[in-house]
């Protein structure tokens, strides 16, 4: 096993640092669904209130895991326990590839822990609001994307400025913050809650438009989230070699 | 004779080549003439099925003889002729309802029959249709497997803006020839047989004149139909004539005020403009005794005119034979029997209980109405177990008690159990309902042991389906709530006839909602009067319908009464103090407000449900001209487990079913003080 997933399994699990990631996962996203009953609006001929039982879980859990993989992936919770990137690339002799395919590993893990444990309630919420299977298996789909895509900007923030915690945990806030309003302003299709509402919703999304030529909206945004994806792996990967 | 066989072989030869050529000959004639046969047969075979298909001839009636009036509903016959084999399909009606004099987007309603029409055959098949709005034609269709036919229909040189009067005479409608002229409602005269069967199609006429007729030959249908319209506010004008003996039938003596015994010639001295006071001799009129309503003319102390209450409408009896001489020819007589058809009161709005997205927006927020159709309940169980769960496992792997194999498998099923468990429940048990239904009726006494219902319908689903509501007998009217103009297009209504019932088809999308109203016209033999005697309020309330009345209040300027419950078969006669001086423990003052306006804001029952409904929507709050705003009397009494009025037969349906009777009486003197 990959030494620094090893070690990052050890701390999150074993010693059960990580276990308060899940528990503030679970425990926000359970008052969300319950609640989200009990404060019902009228549509035009369409009572919304549980009929948006699955929407608003869905982008309550898209919100919750994409920021809770940025902060694990940053290592928020108890950092003092991981060692420092100085040790494995150069203490211990791990060539780059290994340590960065130990920490995106982690990640993946910490992602499918995440919707694995969110999953029954969002089922849940699919069979109240009878949305369809094929939505409930797009949404988890999708939020397992939009983590991974945002969480590595996370571990590129984490070598970038590994010996300062604080502007690392300042840095990932403003880039989640700043790449969600960002998006709503310039194209609201490449915002990830409000594409997954649209996809829910069977709504016609708007094509880009830009200098007469027209992009379809799910064109557009993936190929903008795999851009941010790869740009966040690229930047980690170049990091941790320039910290060889 | 000498045989030379050099003669005879080429001669044989020559015949035997002529034989072959003849026969060529005929068989490429032969073939020819088949050639020229095939085409025809081809065409045959072409030709045929069609000669043996179905061939529908549509040929529609609208109105009264062509005349309706615009805004409400109208008879509709459509007259189906085929001319070929036989043909089982749909005859369907498009309807347009909506559109800007609703307020809202114009939608198609449509009524569906089955017909099944035999091989050159004939059918009428009659509808009642209410269109909104007259700039989209009227579209007729019958479709089957067989043949398809349509007709579009403009019914805009039909309309009348005002009511219809309908005369119906056995030899002629002498007296009302001169009448149509002088009325600005247009006089259609009918034969028996044209009286619609459904008491919604006459309720764009206003009079029904009989006059010399026998109604021996009305169906039972007419007969109800003519109840439930004179009930809703019709008016029924009976002239007399010399040949009594058909007035004395049963069936036209049920609609008499009076018991016709013969007849005799009268001095008839007309009052008011149309006879200025000159006698008209030799006038022959019907000798007849009272046996209900009110004398309004009497001549020779005879019964000249009677009028008698019908629920809210009215028979008017005159005795007077207006169509033989001398009457017939009488200057006066258009202006007289004018002054018989004295147009209905129109009906008080205010009184219409309210019914909007917001009002069922209320009751939808209500945490006891969620419950009814989210198993919120299951809901709460279900997360604290899950979680619960999952805080056990992370704790016994905490403190090390089972192993990391054990942890990994253990939270995998139990999250996978949870998960598949969850969704079996939540998407198929649960007892969440397909679809919830609710009704809000207010009830008030319409005279004569009838009621006048006014039902607000919400149908509410939680599942992509369609649904089937069936509308009893009495109901005279049904309105979807006009969707507001931002509202998706596309929603329609189908009435599907047939049974002897009218079903209407609601498609709704998964959690969409549909609002409507009905009205109806039954007969509940449940009544309240209040009459002021003094400075002191009499109220008596007769309930012998087989429900209970709950909850009943009496309310007034000043005073408030609670009254409990009135069980079924019992009945009230109580008098109580006016003006705040009631006293006893049920007695509230109501100090500080308006002298005229009874109180109604504080009032609350034990079911919000009920609240919101007696506040939003029976007593509104902001209905300022509303009679109990000011200075009336009210009575009212929640109906316990109240008849549904609109069958739905589906258990996956929820019904939640409430009614109010309630009885509304302008105080006399009020005014004045």
């Amino acid at each position: 096993m990959n030494p620094l997933l090893r070690e990052s399994l050890e701390v999150f699990f074993a010693e059960g640092h990580g276990l308060p990631v899940y528990f503030y996962l679970l425990i926000i996203l359970a008052p969300v669904e319950f609640l989200s009953l009990y404060l019902p609006s009228l549509d035009a001929q369409m009572w919304s209130g549980s009929g948006n039982l699955f929407k608003v879980c869905s982008s309550t859990a898209v919100l919750l895991i994409v920021y809770f993989a940025l902060r694990v992936a940053n290592q928020e919770f108890a950092p003092w326990r991981f060692k420092p990137l100085k040790h494995w690339l150069r203490d211990s002799g791990q060539p780059a590839g290994v340590v960065a395919k130990g920490q995106v590993a982690f990640l993946i893990v910490h992602i499918v822990c995440s919707l694995l444990l969110s999953a029954p309630l969002l089922i849940w919420a699919a069979a109240i609001a009878r949305a369809p299977l094929a939505g409930l298996a797009t949404t988890l789909a999708l939020i397992l994307f939009y983590a991974l895509c945002y969480g590595v900007w996370g571990l590129a923030a984490l070598v970038f400025w590994e010996r300062r915690p604080e502007s690392r945990q300042v840095v990932i806030r403003c880039f989640f913050f700043f790449v969600a309003v960002v998006s709503l302003l310039v194209y609201l299709p490449l915002n990830p809650v409000a594409y997954l509402l649209a996809v829910l919703g069977r709504q016609e999304l708007a094509p880009l438009s830009i200098a007469g030529v027209k992009w379809s909206a799910n064109i557009v945004h993936f190929g903008f989230h795999l851009v941010l994806g790869g740009a966040g792996l690229a930047a980690h990967r170049w990091a941790l070699k320039r910290g060889l | 004779m000498p045989f030379s066989t050099e003669k005879v072989v080429p001669a044989v030869l020559t015949q035997a080549r002529a034989g072959r050529r003849a026969a060529v000959r005929f068989s490429i004639r032969r073939r020819r003439s088949t050639f020229r046969v095939l085409p025809v047969f081809l065409l045959l075979s072409i030709l045929s099925p069609a000669a043996a298909a179905a061939e529908i001839q549509i040929e529609p009636k609208v109105g009264f003889h062509g005349v309706f009036q615009l805004g409400r509903p109208f008879p509709l016959e459509v007259n189906l002729a085929n001319i070929g084999r036989p043909a089982d399909g749909i005859l369907e009606i498009q309807v347009w309802k909506g559109g800007a004099t609703q307020g809202g987007v114009p939608y198609p309603t449509f009524h569906r029959r089955e017909v099944f029409l035999p091989a050159r055959s004939r059918r009428t098949v009659q509808f009642t249709i209410d269109p909104d709005f007259l700039s989209r034609p009227l579209k007729i269709q019958f479709t089957s497997s067989a043949a398809t036919a349509s007709r579009e229909l403009d019914l805009r040189r039909h309309f009348s803006p005002a009511p219809v009067v309908l005369s119906v005479s056995e030899g002629s409608a002498v007296p009302l020839i001169s009448l149509g002229a002088s009325l600005t409602n247009r006089v259609v005269a009918l034969t028996l047989a044209e009286l619609p069967p459904e008491p919604r199609a006459l309720l764009g006429v206003s009079h029904l004149i009989l006059y010399d007729q026998s109604l021996r030959d009305l169906s039972r249908a007419q007969l109800l139909a003519l109840d439930d319209w004179l009930a809703a506010g019709g008016r029924m004008v009976i002239i007399g004539s010399l040949n009594f003996t058909l007035y004395q039938e049963p069936q036209l003596g049920r609609y008499l005020p009076v018991r016709v015994t013969g007849v005799k010639r009268i001095a008839f001295v007309p009052h008011g403009e149309a006879g200025k006071g000159k006698a008209i001799a030799d006038v022959w009129a019907q000798t007849a005794t009272v046996l209900r309503g009110k004398i309004v003319t009497k001549s020779q102390g005879l019964p000249v005119l009677v009028e008698n209450d019908w629920g809210k409408g009215k028979v008017v009896y005159l005795a007077l034979d207006a169509g033989r001489p001398p009457l017939s020819t009488w200057n006066g007589l258009p202006k007289f029997l004018q002054n018989l058809l004295t147009p209905a009161v129109g009906e008080n709005l205010s009184l219409r209980p309210q019914w909007s997205e917001a009002i069922f927006s209320q009751l939808l927020l209500s945490p006891s109405f969620i419950s009814s159709y989210i198993p919120t309940g299951s809901l709460f169980f279900a997360t604290i177990g899950y979680l619960a769960g999952v805080f056990v496992l992370s704790w016994l792997w905490q403190r090390r008690h089972i192993t990391q194999r054990t942890m990994a498998l253990s939270c995998c099923g139990w999250i996978l159990c949870t998960a598949a468990a969850g969704y079996l429940f939540f998407s198929r048990g649960g007892q969440v309902p397909d679809g919830v239904l609710l009704a809000a009726t207010v009830m008030e006494n319409a005279g004569d042991g009838y009621v006048e219902a006014q039902t607000n319908l919400a149908l509410f689903s939680t599942q992509l389906r369609e649904y089937s509501l069936a509308f009893g007998r009495g109901w005279m009217d049904l309105m979807p709530l006009a969707a507001p103009a931002y509202a998706q297009p596309g929603q329609s209504l189908v009435y599907r006839h047939g049974g002897g019932a009218t079903r209407v088809q609601l498609p709704l999308k998964e959690w969409g909602f549909k609002l409507l109203r009905a009205r109806y016209l039954e007969r509940l033999p449940l009544s309240a009067a209040i009459e002021r005697q003094g400075e002191q309020l009499l109220l008596k309330v007769q309930n012998q319908s087989g429900k209970d009345l709950t909850d009943c209040w009496l309310v007034a300027p000043g005073t408030r009464i609670a009254l409990g419950d009135l069980p079924k078969g019992e009945s009230w006669t109580k008098a109580f103090p006016l003006g705040g001086a009631a006293g006893g423990d049920n007695a509230e003052q109501n100090r500080g407000r308006g002298a005229d306006e009874v109180s109604l804001r504080e009032m609350t029952f034990n079911d919000k449900t009920r609240d919101i409904l007696f506040h939003a929507s029976f007593f509104p709050r902001d209905g300022a001209e509303a009679p109990w705003r000011s200075g009336a009397a009210l009575f009212f009494g929640w109906v316990r487990d109240p008849e549904p009025r609109v069958e739905i037969d589906d258990p996956r349906i929820r019904v939640h079913n409430y009614a109010l009777y309630r009885a509304i009486v302008p105080l006399a003197g009020a005014e004045e003080e």
